[in-house]
Parts: C-alpha cells; structure tokens; sequence
C-alpha cells in the first residue's frame, strides 16, 4: 500500500510540475499574441457584415535605444462583436488579447442603433475588463485609432491620458465603464451615457513622436510616411453623449457636463473660468479652484408630484485673474469679491437648469430619478414610473464661498 | 476513545471552507430569479441550515458515539444502510456542481485560450489523496486553510469596498415571497452545509463552551457568506445576473486595480487554493460512507472507484453540463431539502432511542431493580 501511495504521489508531483512548466503547451506563442490597448466599434461600411472592429495593438520590442511605442492597427469584420474580434485573429495570425483593452469606441455608424447590442459582449465575456471605458467617436471610430497625437504615437495612450483622471486635475469628463454603461441600461431608469470624442486638429505639430509615426500593418494600418503628412491631433472629450434604451437621445455641451460632473464626481483642485466679472471698475476674468464640494440631490415624491431638488455648496479660490494691477496669488487667500460669487453661482445654476432640462427633454434618466422612486419611494413607482419626467418639478441651488 | 477532531479545528473547518462554494455561481444564479432580494434568499437558506446546525449540535452534545454507531444502533443495519446510501447520493449530486463550478472557473480564467480536460486533473488527484486519509485531515487542513482563506476574502472585499451601492438591495422585498423562496430553493445546492457536522458528531471532545465556539464561528460563516452576496449586488446591481463567476469580478473596480493591475488575482487564488479542499468535501464524506458500506481490506479501490466516477461525470459528460445543471437547480432541490432538512432534523431521534436503552442498563446498580438483574 505504502508502495502504490509513493508512486502515486510522485506521479501526481510531476503531473503538477509538467502543467507549472507547460506554458500553455506553448499554444499561445507571446509573438502571435496581440496586446490589444483599444477596440474601435463601426459598423461594417461594405454591408457585408454587421460589424467592422479595429484593434490598436502594442507592439513591444526590445531594442538598446529608448524609441516610441510601436502600434499597429487590425480590423475584423462579422456579424457579431465576438466573430469580428475572432476575425482579427484570423487574419492577423494574432491571438488578440483583451486583458489590456482599457478604451472600447463607439463610431457614428452605430448612431442609429441599440448600443448594448455591441456592448454587451463585454460586459459578459471575462476576457475584457468591465473596467474599460466606453467614449462614443464623432466619425468612425477607427479614425480616432488612426491619428497621431503629440502626446503618444499610439493614440489609445493618449485618450488614456485624458480620460482616466487622477486628482488635481479638471474633472471635465463624464467617463464610464462598460460595467456602469450596462447597468444604467439594464437599471429601471434605463439610462446611460459616455464621452464623445473629437479631433482637434493642432496648428503646430509638437515635433515629438507624432511626426515619427508607427508601424501600420494588416489591413488597418498606417505607412508611416502617410502619418507625417497628417497634422497632429489631440483629443477633447469634454462633451457627452445621452442614451435612453441603449439609443443616443441627446448630447451635454461642456457646461452641462462640468455641471453634471459636479454633482457625481470628485472636484477637489477642479478649476473653473468666472469671465468678464466688473471689479473696481474694471472687467476681470477669474480663474476659481474648488477646493470643496458638497453636492446634494433630493428626489422625493407625493401624491401630486416628483420634486428633485439639487443644491451645490463650492469652496473655492482664487487661482488667477487678469488685472491691470493685483496682488492677488493662489497662496494668498484673497478673499472671494462678491461679484465673483454671485457670477459663479450663476455660471453654475444656469448649468445645472439646463443639465436638468436636457432630461426632461431627451428621456435619459442621469439623475437615477426612476431608480430613486424604486428604491425609496417604491408605493409611487407604478403610479409615476411612466410620467416621472412630464410631472418633474425641480429646484437648484447654488452656494459659492471663498476666504473670508 | 480516540478523538479525529478538536473544536477548534471544527470551529476552523466552517470559516475555511464552507462559505468558498458559495463564491462561484451562486450569487449570478440567485439574482437572476430575485434581484436586489437575493440576501433575503441566502438568509432564510442560512436561518435553515443554522436551525439544523442547532439540532445537530444538540445531537452532538448528547452523543458519546459517531453518527455510523448512533445509526445502526437506533435503525438497525439495514435501515442504518439504507440511510446512508441515501447520503451518498446526496453527496454525489452536490459534487458535481461544486467541483464543475471551480473546473469551469479555472479553465475560462487562467486557461482561457487553450482549454484541456488534463488541465483540471490534478484536483482529482487531490481529492484522492483528501479521501484516503481520516477525518482529521480536515481538522489538519483547517488549521492551516482558514488563514489562506480569511487572506483571500480579506482582500477581496477590501478590494470592492470602492464600489459598493449598498442602496442597490432596495426596496426590500419588491421581488415577492414566490420568487424569494424561489431564489432559495433553487441554491439549496450550495447550503446544506450542517450536514457535515453529522459526520463530526462522536468525533471531537464536546468540552464545556464548545456550543458557544461552534455556533460563533458557524455564524461566521454563514455571516461571510450573506456579506459576499450583498458586496457583489451592490457592485453589479442590475447586471449581477450576468456576472456567472462572481469572485473574478467583485473587486476589479477599483482604482488601485486600475494603475497596478490585476493583484486581486492574488486573493481569488487564495480562495482557489482553499477551495480545493471545499470542493472536494461532498466527495470526501461520500467516500467516507462507502468506505463503511463497502467492507474491503483496500479502502482505497472503493475511493479509486468513487473519484473515477467523478472524473468521468465532470470531464466525459461536460456536453451535458446544462442539462445537469438544470436538473440539480430545478429538480434535486426537493431532495436535498430531504437528506439536508428534514433528516437531520431527525437526528435527536436517535440520542431518544439510546436513552431507553440507557434506562433499561442503569437499573444493574439499583437494589431495587434486583429481579432484572437476575
């Protein structure tokens, strides 16, 4: 018996050590697999198939001189987001790799459809992360993959940049996840929404890696030489795009969405502009950091009404101005001149009015009012689930404080 | 009387294993039949298996013999036999979920490109080895898997604290009683859990506070259970039903896992590690009742033969997956609330009937009672 134990437990042993050191039964070769960093979502212009999806991928090379990140594009196309992508893998010889994908494109092409019909895929699959976030492009989304910033050769690095926001800087971007994009859509209000993308074309290239280009291959690339003739481009995300049911309904503009952002995101060290303010008889332009933020959103709701009352209290300072003669630093706490107050406060409620107004008016619940009736005020749901939006009545209020 | 088990290792054994079943599958299919009310579901399986845990406990105070001696001597042999082929049974279905559930995981997580059946193997080797040692490898393994488990969960809830909207369990109730109830017979699969204590019952000291030890730190255990289904609610909310494996998903969210990658890969593979042994305890206890059932010099044949069968269940049959699935979920519900309620509930029957007997022993020292000596 003592025998037959032994001889099993070395066979277990270097069953367990063959697996450890199998790598994979060397299956996937870690030069045919693609570190994806972005997908582009179009749909598939020939007509042929449903979907055509282009794939950013890195390309890591080891070389004695720092160089730039090598990138190349590759698109697959089919019928369902899953085909496409194995499509990629079909005819690239790579095996794509989503581990990495932290951006996921929306283009304009699929304007006109239910979103979730692509976005689903990866909000189920466990390749991707549901972490990844979802931006809606302009054009077609693979054009946003096919430009060259200054700020990173592969463009996927540079929405990065200005999508996934550290603290201290602006928070002027309503980014989302798949995660939370999907569950808007499947949550009672049925509500989602992600940043839109533009180019903006740069007047002067910044001499760094955009004009060095990357590596275009299979199909979706770029030669380099047609990459220097292309002007360099940086991305403005500053607007966002409404869904309702997975449709586009409607847009923010960059007001509505700072405003909104104020409500839901972290603003510590956020600026703001107060222009054309008259102070000791002359017209100044204030640059404020809000150094508080205490938003606070009430939806309650009667026998004759649903009433949101949003109220926003700031602390801010004063970062900057142009004036012909002052003082006034960051460092110095000046304090807040009440003209200032009063034109921010108006800035603000002005915004957050029309942030408001742009619910009632596109359907897309951002505010979770539906949710919120659900949840808390449940024996109102089934009397307003319908009209909740028709019988809204709403109140904001603005409080701006500085040193005092 | 040779004791397998102490309390505190039993005490162990449910913090470290009995909640690890619970983390796969469970919480995606529960929410997908009651949404925000899939706690309520969790909690009344929980309020069960605890009232039979008490029962049991009972059982175990009053009992100087293990549940195979306390059997047939209240039964009788085939009665007793019956009983526990029924057991195995019972524990051959709740296997194959478990076990499926962390191949199935392992498999689309860590071997998501090339998968193979040799890659699940070596768990059934493990199970082997489980099932050939006495029950104190349990006691053993507690002592050392309940740090590596509490390490795993630790991490893991920490990890999705960020995330959380606790909210999104509102308005409690809004599913209705039918579909709650529903949610909970449908994951009696996973619960059931008190059974394992019968199979302790005999085999540790029942020392003075140890119904005060063991019942904390089977609440503990449940308690962990109920918190992991409320976290990945609040994470997923309205997607949790999609979310097939919870434990992957529960804590990538946070912006640490964002800038550092995926660490929490460490926790979940601490929950594997553990869960190696949790998953292999319906085929542990199964095989301990076949090893009594079947009276051979080589206990190691039946056990052989046992985990074979498991191999070829999981591996051979894995196109069958749903319809299996199907009928554990569905169907053996009313059976395991059979072998995992009501029998147990049962088990103060058998301490009754040794009591009789105890007063028809007693009376040989009694003066009185000299003509039953005689």
């Amino acid at each position: 018996m003592r025998f037959i134990k032994a001889k099993i437990f070395i066979f277990a042993f270097l069953l367990l050590f063959i697996f450890f050191f199998s790598n994979d039964f060397g299956l996937i070769d870690i030069e045919k697999t693609a570190i994806i960093t972005a997908l582009a979502l179009d749909t598939d212009e020939s007509g042929e198939y449903e979907y055509e999806i282009t794939a950013q991928i890195a390309v890591p090379e080891a070389r004695q001189i720092n160089t730039e990140n090598q990138k190349a594009q590759v698109s697959g196309k089919g019928n369902t987001v899953g085909s496409a992508l194995k499509n990629i893998g079909d005819v690239s010889g790579w095996f794509p790799k989503l581990a990495f994908c932290n951006i996921i494109i929306i283009g304009n092409g699929l304007d006109g459809t239910n979103v979730i019909k692509v976005l689903d895929y990866f909000s189920k699959t466990l390749r991707v992360q549901d972490s990844a976030l979802v931006i809606k492009s302009e054009k077609t989304a693979k054009e946003i993959l096919e430009k060259t910033t200054p700020l990173d050769n592969i463009s996927a690095f540079a929405l990065q940049k200005i999508l996934f926001k550290n603290p201290g800087f602006d928070m002027d971007i309503a980014e989302v996840d798949v995660k939370t994009f999907c569950s808007g859509y499947y949550s009672p209000c049925g509500s989602s929404f992600m940043p839109i993308i533009k180019i903006v074309e740069e007047e002067s290239s910044s001499g760094g890696s955009g004009g060095n280009g990357g590596n275009g291959s299979n199909g979706g690339g770029q030669s380099s030489g047609e990459q220097q003739k292309e002007k360099p481009v940086v991305f403005d995300a500053t607007t966002t795009a409404l869904y309702k049911n997975g449709y586009l309904v409607g847009t923010l503009n960059k007001e509505e969405t700072f405003a909104r952002n104020s409500l839901y995101e972290d603003f510590y060290n956020t600026t703001f502009e107060v222009n054309n303010v008259v102070e000791d008889g002359e017209e100044r332009n204030y640059l404020l950091t809000i150094k508080r933020c205490v938003p606070k959103i009430e939806i309650s709701a009667s026998d004759t009404a649903v009433k949101l009352s949003v109220s926003l209290d700031l602390y801010c300072k004063i970062s900057d101005l142009n004036s012909s003669s002052s003082d006034a630093t960051y460092e110095k706490n000046q304090t807040l001149p009440v003209s200032v107050k009063l034109a921010a406060e108006q800035k603000f409620g002005k915004s957050l009015n029309a942030l408001i107004k742009s619910s009632i008016n596109t359907g897309c619940d951002f505010f979770s009012i539906k949710e919120s009736l659900y949840r808390y005020h449940n024996k109102y749901y089934k009397k307003y689930k319908e009209t909740y939006l028709n019988k809204l009545q709403y109140s904001v209020k603005v409080n701006v404080t500085g040193q005092k | 009387m040779e004791y397998q088990l102490k309390t505190r290792q039993i005490c162990l054994f449910f913090i470290a294993f009995l909640p690890l079943g619970k983390f796969f599958m469970m919480p995606s299919v529960i929410a997908g039949i009651t949404g925000e009310d899939c706690w309520i579901s969790v909690l009344i399986n929980i309020l069960i298996d605890f009232a039979v845990f008490s029962v049991l406990l009972y059982v175990a105070k009053k009992s100087d013999a293990n549940i195979y001696t306390l059997l047939s001597r209240s039964l009788g042999k085939t009665l007793s036999k019956i009983v526990l082929i029924l057991y195995v049974i019972y524990f051959l279905l709740k296997s194959v979920l478990s076990i499926y559930e962390q191949k199935e995981y392992v498999e689309s997580t860590i071997y998501l490109n090339a998968q193979n059946v040799f890659y699940f193997l070596p768990f059934f080797i493990a199970a082997f080895f489980l099932c050939v040692k006495k029950l104190r490898i349990l006691g053993r393994a507690a002592d050392v898997f309940f740090l590596i488990t509490l390490i795993g969960y630790v991490l893991l809830i920490a990890l999705s604290i960020n995330n959380l909207d606790l909210a999104s369990v509102l308005p409690i109730g809004a599913n209705g009683f039918t579909n709650i109830i529903k949610g909970s017979y449908k994951s009696i699969n996973w619960f059931g859990d008190a059974v394992y204590f019968a199979f302790f019952i005999g085999e540790f000291k029942f020392g003075k506070k140890d119904r005060i030890k063991l019942s904390l730190s089977y609440v503990i255990s449940c308690i962990m259970t109920l918190l992991f289904i409320l976290v990945f609610y609040s994470v997923f909310t309205y997607i949790s039903f999609r979310q097939r494996y919870a434990l992957t998903e529960t804590s990538k969210y946070t912006t640490v896992i964002n800038n550092l990658e995926r660490f929490d890969y460490f926790g979940i593979s601490c929950i594997l590690l553990s869960n190696v042994i949790g998953a292999a305890l319906p085929v542990f206890f199964c095989s301990k009742i076949l090893c009594k059932l079947i009276d051979i010099k080589r206990k190691w044949i039946t056990i052989l033969v046992l985990i074979g069968i498991e191999t070829i269940l999981i591996t051979v049959f894995s196109e069958y997956y749903k319809s299996i699935e199907d009928f554990i979920l569905n169907y053996a519900g009313y059976y395991y609330i059979f072998m995992s309620v009501i029998l147990p509930c049962c088990a103060p029957l058998l301490i009754i009937k040794k009591d009789k007997n105890a007063v028809e022993i007693k009376p040989k020292k009694e003066k009185k009672n000299a003509v039953y000596q005689s």
